[in-house]
């Protein structure tokens, strides 16, 4: 690309960045808002600026239980994720089917299209106490068992919310780590299944944390499932903030919340980020083409 | 290498090493459909030990779905593949000692030379002092010791293509299998490659199996050439058997440069026939195809065809005359194009040396078509 036409394109990002400018002054402002005071019984807010809420918000047991749990809670989802996602992945990266890959795609984003509370409802209906699956164990002469309104129906939405993030992104990698490498392997004597660890799965590594990455990230800010199916007895992070501005109107204190939370996440996605540049490291040519 | 006894890391010593494992190779009624497509249609041929057999053809034709169900990435629907007399049609590709160079070399991105090279041999799990010896013989083999710790990334084509080269031939396999290996290599460096290729399959006399899609290549590397078209095997014969008798209309056009020509059976007697080409006449010598009823096609290589100054007017004696109307002045060859006067259109070779007389563009010239180098077609 010549000179003059790269310069152009810087104009065309403006409206982009305006709106991006925008959105993050509005958390600047709201992360400001911290450092103010709620007038009890109130929704005002009162100087002077002090960091006492945020003293306040680390103070709280339930608090540091419920970012802990929420970290971990992310972590397990991701975890869970990996485990059923990259079959998935590889399977429509590697499959000659045409009709094979678009229908796992199909399963995989058609929820999509229907809205977050959509979804939620219809976990409701499958995982109830009377739902589709207690209502089939019940038939057949089996205990029904509470998957909904605990941990269990927030992990189960959860992960079919997040599954697409982590398997169309792990896709997009394994789709770059040429087919012909795996038959190589298999040639000079590999079975298929050394074939695939010694050369897919380390080649798609770079990849694989990417997709972690972003599912852990999505998982992290998660408020919807927890709100529904959880029931008030699994509560995550965002859910927590969400009360302290709905049910107690303490602005200050929420935005303090959000600000600590941001801090937090953003250390373990870094975190994250620094794994994959050392694994990129391990494998210099890792995702290239030979 | 030092704690090795036995001086077996010498390189000289490889090619005689390599040389015990020579198998023959025998396919017989290979066939494979995709959907209603017949990929390979009863293919059946026999590659002596230590030959290198080329399939050659047009993209689609079958080749490298034969070349892929050597090595076992293929499941035919019939037929069989015998190595050294042993049938390996029901093995998977790891239990077959066929070792195969991929179109784009395969190296694996995240090993060193030295690790993509003893691959194969950890497979076997093979000893680690005994891996390190052979990995040696084979790099030094290819010539690529130097480079023995870089990436594949880090190497040119040419040293991608000898590394590849080296980890294939490193575990002794009885079969070589060639998929297009130099298409992606450039002209100079690719006429190197091919007759260092060759050379060291000679020396190893292992039996090799190579497709391509280029005639040339397939001229300057192989013993036999199996030219093939939709599924089925055309012609299979020594290279200068191909090139100077192609069996078909489809050889001959793929050749390459071959002048067609058809014409009916005017007459015939014991000692040969008179095949008449828009006016002219061309005796031939031989019997004509038996299934001649209608049109004989033959090829003519255009280095087969001399020409002379054409008389003045036209003599009516039947004998090809026509205009030269374009040329090609290769340095040492000369390529005319002549128009002959039945609207037929031929290109005829000339070799040039310094005292060659160039012909102009324009001039009249007679053709002396050597019956000998005319090859009767079917098809």
């Amino acid at each position: 690309m010549s000179g003059p036409a790269r310069s152009d394109g810087r104009w065309l990002a403006l409206p982009g960045l305006l709106v991006l400018g925008l959105f993050f002054a509005a958390f600047i402002v709201f992360a400001a808002v911290s450092l103010l005071h709620n007038v009890p019984g109130t929704a005002s807010i009162v100087g002077p600026p002090s960091f006492d809420n945020y003293r306040d918000v680390i103070a709280l047991r339930l608090n540091r239980d419920v970012t802990l749990d929420t970290l971990l809670l992310a972590l397990e989802l991701t975890g869970i994720c990996v485990l059923i996602g990259y079959p998935l992945a590889y399977l429509m990266a590697r499959t000659p089917s045409r009709i094979v890959r678009n229908l796992i795609l199909f399963a995989l984003i058609v929820t999509f299209l229907s809205g977050g509370v959509t979804r939620a409802y219809a976990w409701l209906i499958i995982l109830g106490n009377r739902g589709l699956v207690n209502t089939l164990l019940q038939m057949i002469g089996l205990e029904s068992i509470p998957l909904v309104h605990n941990r269990t129906g927030v992990i189960i939405s959860l992960v079919h919310f997040l599954l697409p993030f982590f398997v169309l992104t792990l896709f997009g990698g394994l789709k770059t780590v040429p087919a012909a490498l795996e038959e190589a392997a298999r040639n000079l004597g590999a079975s298929r299944l050394r074939s695939f660890v010694a050369v897919t799965l380390p080649l798609s590594v770079p990849a694989l944390i990417a997709a972690a990455t972003l599912t852990y990230a999505v998982a992290l800010s998660s408020f919807l499932f927890p709100a529904l199916l959880g029931g008030g007895r699994s509560p995550m992070a965002a859910n927590l903030i969400y009360q302290k501005i709905l049910d107690v109107f303490d602005i200050p204190a929420a935005a303090a919340m959000a600000v600590l939370f941001l801090l937090i996440a953003l250390a373990c996605i870094g975190l994250l980020g620094q794994l994959e540049r050392a694994v990129q490291r391990r494998f210099p040519t890792a995702g290239r083409r030979a | 290498m030092r704690d090795d006894p036995a001086p077996k890391g010498d390189p000289r010593d490889e090619p005689a090493r390599l040389a015990g494992n020579r198998r023959a190779l025998s396919i017989a009624g290979l066939t494979k459909s995709y959907g209603a497509q017949r990929a390979v249609d009863e293919v059946s041929f026999e590659v002596p030990a230590g030959s290198l057999l080329t399939l050659l053809g047009p993209s689609g034709c079958g080749k490298t779905t034969i070349l892929r169900a050597i090595a076992g990435f293929v499941a035919p629907d019939a037929g069989r593949i015998e190595v050294g007399g042993v049938d390996i049609t029901a093995l998977p590709p790891e239990r077959r000692q066929t070792a195969m160079l991929f179109q784009n070399y395969a190296l694996f991105p995240h090993m060193t030379v030295v690790q993509n090279v003893a691959f194969g041999l950890k497979m076997r799990r093979l000893g680690r002092a005994e891996i390190a010896a052979k990995v040696a013989a084979a790099l030094a083999l290819v010539r690529l010791e130097a480079l023995a710790g870089r990436y594949p990334a880090e190497l040119s084509g040419g040293q991608q293509q000898r590394a590849a080269l080296a980890r294939a031939l490193v575990t002794e396999p009885q079969l070589l299998l060639l998929d297009e290996p130099f298409g992606a290599l450039d002209q100079n460096l690719r006429e190197a490659m091919q007759v260092e290729l060759r050379k060291l399959q000679q020396r190893l006399g292992i039996t090799t199996i190579l497709v391509t899609h280029d005639q040339q290549e397939a001229l300057i590397l192989s013993d036999l050439i199996a030219v093939m078209n939709a599924g089925r095997i055309e012609q299979l014969a020594p290279p200068i058997e191909v090139y100077d008798h192609p069996a078909t209309r489809f050889v001959a056009g793929f050749m390459g440069a071959a002048n067609l020509l058809t014409g009916k059976l005017l007459a015939r007697d014991a000692t040969g026939f008179d095949l008449g080409i828009g006016g002219s006449r061309l005796r031939l010598p031989g019997a004509p195809p038996l299934d001649a009823a209608d049109e004989i096609a033959i090829a003519v290589r255009p280095e087969a065809i001399g020409l002379d100054a054409a008389p003045a007017e036209p003599s009516g004696d039947g004998g090809f005359v026509g205009r030269i109307s374009f040329l090609t002045n290769l340095g040492s060859r000369l390529l005319y194009e002549i128009e002959l006067a039945q609207g037929l259109r031929l290109t005829v070779e000339e070799q040039r040396q310094d005292k060659t007389r160039i012909r102009a563009v324009g001039e009249r010239v007679r053709l002396r078509i050597d019956p000998g180098h005319c090859t009767v077609l079917r098809g």
